[in-house]
């Protein structure tokens, strides 16, 4: 299997703060990566660099074959993020928001309703302002949004966050069923029960490095 | 690239339609600085003839930077603007877009 992320030494800073401080990792095609550790390790820095939004100061770091210290721009067109922010906006009607990601992924209409078919979002929300949806509902968009892409890699952080059982039952099933596809999955997450049911490999992050990892299933 | 723009744009509208800022906020702006203007050269007939043509672009350029800022308000909630950048959008392709979406905002306002 080829590696789709590939980090050697890598160093990230925020300000003068190495959010990131030589840290290794190797991650291969297919696979579902939970990243564990306590506030502040890096989970989300390390989600971050993947994506191209954090830029890399030091190391080695490519991602689907990308060099991310040669340019961070191509390879965000291959990546779904799900962040702790939803990135949507509140203003457009579900359906203009779905339909905004669609048009920029090159989708089409009946994948928004393949997709909404998938999450379970009803039509009758497709008419309303996101602002008037709940936490949980915002959430399902969000992620109804990033599968528009079709995402080689997702990275998802915590991506379970407002959603109630049934949400996330339906979350864990797209997932698998795309790591099945072929994309690779890395989501951190503290609800470590439900997490280690869906994922292949668990990796350990504190103070930016990547401390230990184990297989899962 | 213009592709993109363009949905960037269509975008901006889209939100500024169902929002109402421009309507409700913007516009209204804009007719105040008209009518603080006007007590300003004391209902001087002549002088507000003579400026009036300055008075209406300044005016716009106090409405067009309200417009600016708004434009940009809407990509930082939520992230946005992590979301567009992953897009895979040019950074010059949203850079178009907002511009196009704020030059055809500003000429509704003008006709208004």
């Amino acid at each position: 299997m080829p590696s789709v992320v590939d980090f050697s030494g890598v160093i990230a800073l925020r300000g003068q703060y190495p959010v990131l401080a030589g840290l290794d990792l190797c991650i291969e095609q297919g696979e579902i990566v939970l990243l564990r550790g306590p506030n502040g390790a890096g989970k989300t820095s390390l989600l971050r660099a993947c994506s191209g939004l954090l830029s890399i100061a030091s190391g080695k770091a490519s991602v689907l074959g990308y060099d991310l210290l040669a340019s961070n721009q191509e390879v965000r067109k291959h990546i779904g993020f799900v962040a702790h922010q939803n990135h949507l906006y509140s203003d457009l009607w579900v359906r203009d928001q779905l339909r905004f990601r669609a048009l920029a992924a090159r989708a089409h209409d009946g994948d928004i309703r393949s997709i909404c078919d998938r999450m379970e979002i009803p039509q009758r929300l497709l008419q309303l302002p996101t602002e008037s949806l709940s936490a949980g509902q915002q959430r399902r968009v969000a992620i109804a949004a990033v599968a528009l892409r079709r995402p080689r890699l997702w990275l998802l952080d915590e991506p379970h966050a407002g959603l109630d059982s049934e949400g996330r039952d339906l979350l864990d099933s797209l997932l698998q069923d795309a790591a099945k596809a072929g994309a690779t999955i890395v989501f951190a997450s503290h609800e470590i029960n439900r997490a280690e049911t869906i994922a292949t490999r668990s990796i350990s992050i504190l103070g930016g490095q990547a401390v230990g990892g184990t297989n899962v299933s | 690239m213009f592709h993109d723009a363009l949905l960037v744009a269509r975008k901006d509208l889209i939100i500024e339609r169902r929002a109402h800022v421009v309507l409700g906020q913007v516009s209204p702006l804009g007719l105040l600085i008209l009518v603080v203007f006007g007590f300003a050269f004391d209902a001087n007939v002549e002088l507000l003839r003579l400026g009036s043509a300055g008075l209406f672009w300044v005016a716009v350029l106090f409405t067009g930077l309200l417009l600016v800022q708004r434009t940009f308000d809407v990509e930082t909630e939520d992230g946005n603007l992590d979301a567009l950048r992953l897009s895979g959008f040019l950074p010059q392709s949203i850079f178009l877009g907002k511009v196009i979406g704020l030059i055809v905002q500003l000429f509704l306002l003008e006709l208004g």
